[in-house]
């Protein structure tokens, strides 16, 4: 009987290290899910920037833009600064496990 | 007196290791369920996201060169039509003659495409429609198509479902299109959760009515032809 109940127990223990694997890959396919949404979110405010020049124009874009990072994304916050003439930086963060962030460079 | 040596498991045994193997197998079952279950929604998750990189960069590269007339050139005049334009299910069933899901809106766009082997200045149009199959569960399945004049449409993303479009003008004026948002939904078509997941969609948080994985997407694209 020990046999038995000892190669069960070994079974249970080869599955449930295949649960926790499965369950990383998951987290990390969801990870990756949020990057690739920041991505897009960082794509689209530089675009709204090529268009949007004057300061009251861009600050109004930005709390719409704003919104929904913060539904798109677990804590998401972005922000924008112009750092010379014709170059902004975009910063975009957000929590999921840990505080991830993304800066973009780009022409505005 | 006659001792007989009993080697084997006695009745109460068996019944506590039948027991405790029971106990181990269900355990075993709903572990194998748990993973299915779980890899189900990773490769959900995944094709999504395939999906979503997909159109964004397919419909920012068509925005972006929207109005490109340059196949025409020769002729020296700007065609007159109106370069990216929006119809609601209304319009697009009345002026284009093209059946789209209640609800969603029709993206077209003008430009010089290579169609039938030479480049030409045709409207593309992009809009969600049923495929007219089912999914195993029974669920008719949406899909975002791609027509290019009156000719006969291509499924492009299975599985999208919402489709909402937002046009940025030039100040006075009322036709030129200088930017385009476009809201979509991709689904997982089939129910895959246990407890329905809302979305946000269109600025706003929406409730499903099925248990299907919904992923949103947001689309902003300017027009970098001259206008």
């Amino acid at each position: 009987m020990i046999e038995v109940l000892i190669s069960m127990g070994l079974t249970s223990f080869v599955l449930l290290a295949l649960l926790f694997y499965q369950i990383t890959a998951l987290k990390s396919i969801e990870s990756s899910n949020f990057k690739n949404i920041a991505i897009q979110q960082l794509i689209n405010f530089s675009e709204i920037l090529l268009i949007n020049k004057s300061h009251s124009a861009r600050n109004r874009i930005f709390l719409v833009w704003n919104k929904d990072n913060q539904h798109l994304l677990p804590e998401g916050e972005g922000n924008y600064t112009q750092t010379d003439d014709h170059l902004c930086t975009i910063k975009l963060s957000w929590f999921f496990k840990r505080q991830a962030s993304l800066v973009a460079h780009v022409l505005c | 007196m006659i001792h007989k040596n009993y080697f084997g498991f006695s009745l109460i045994e068996f019944m506590i290791a039948l027991s405790i193997g029971s106990l181990l197998c269900v355990g075993i079952f709903n572990l194998f369920n748990t993973m299915q279950n779980l890899h189900q929604r990773q490769m959900i998750i995944s094709h999504e996201q395939e999906d979503s990189r997909f159109i964004s960069l397919f419909l920012t590269e068509k925005i972006q060169m929207a109005g490109n007339w340059s196949c025409i050139a020769k002729l020296k005049k700007q065609p007159r039509s109106i370069v990216i334009r929006r119809f609601t299910k209304n319009q697009a069933d009345s002026k284009l003659n093209i059946d789209i899901k209640s609800g969603t809106e029709l993206l077209q766009m003008h430009e010089c495409v290579r169609f039938q082997d030479k480049k030409q200045y045709l409207p593309i149009a992009f809009y969600i429609a049923s495929t007219f199959r089912v999914s195993s569960m029974g669920k008719h399945i949406d899909a975002l198509f791609y027509q290019i004049d009156n000719h006969p449409r291509e499924e492009l993303v299975t599985g999208m479902t919402n489709f909402r479009i937002t046009l940025y003008r030039v100040l006075h004026q009322k036709r030129n299109i200088r930017a385009v948002r476009i809201d979509f939904l991709l689904t997982s078509i089939d129910d895959v959760l246990k407890n329905k997941q809302s979305y946000w969609f269109e600025r706003k948080w929406r409730n499903p009515n099925d248990f299907a994985l919904y992923q949103p997407g947001i689309l902003y694209a300017v027009r970098r032809m001259e206008m």
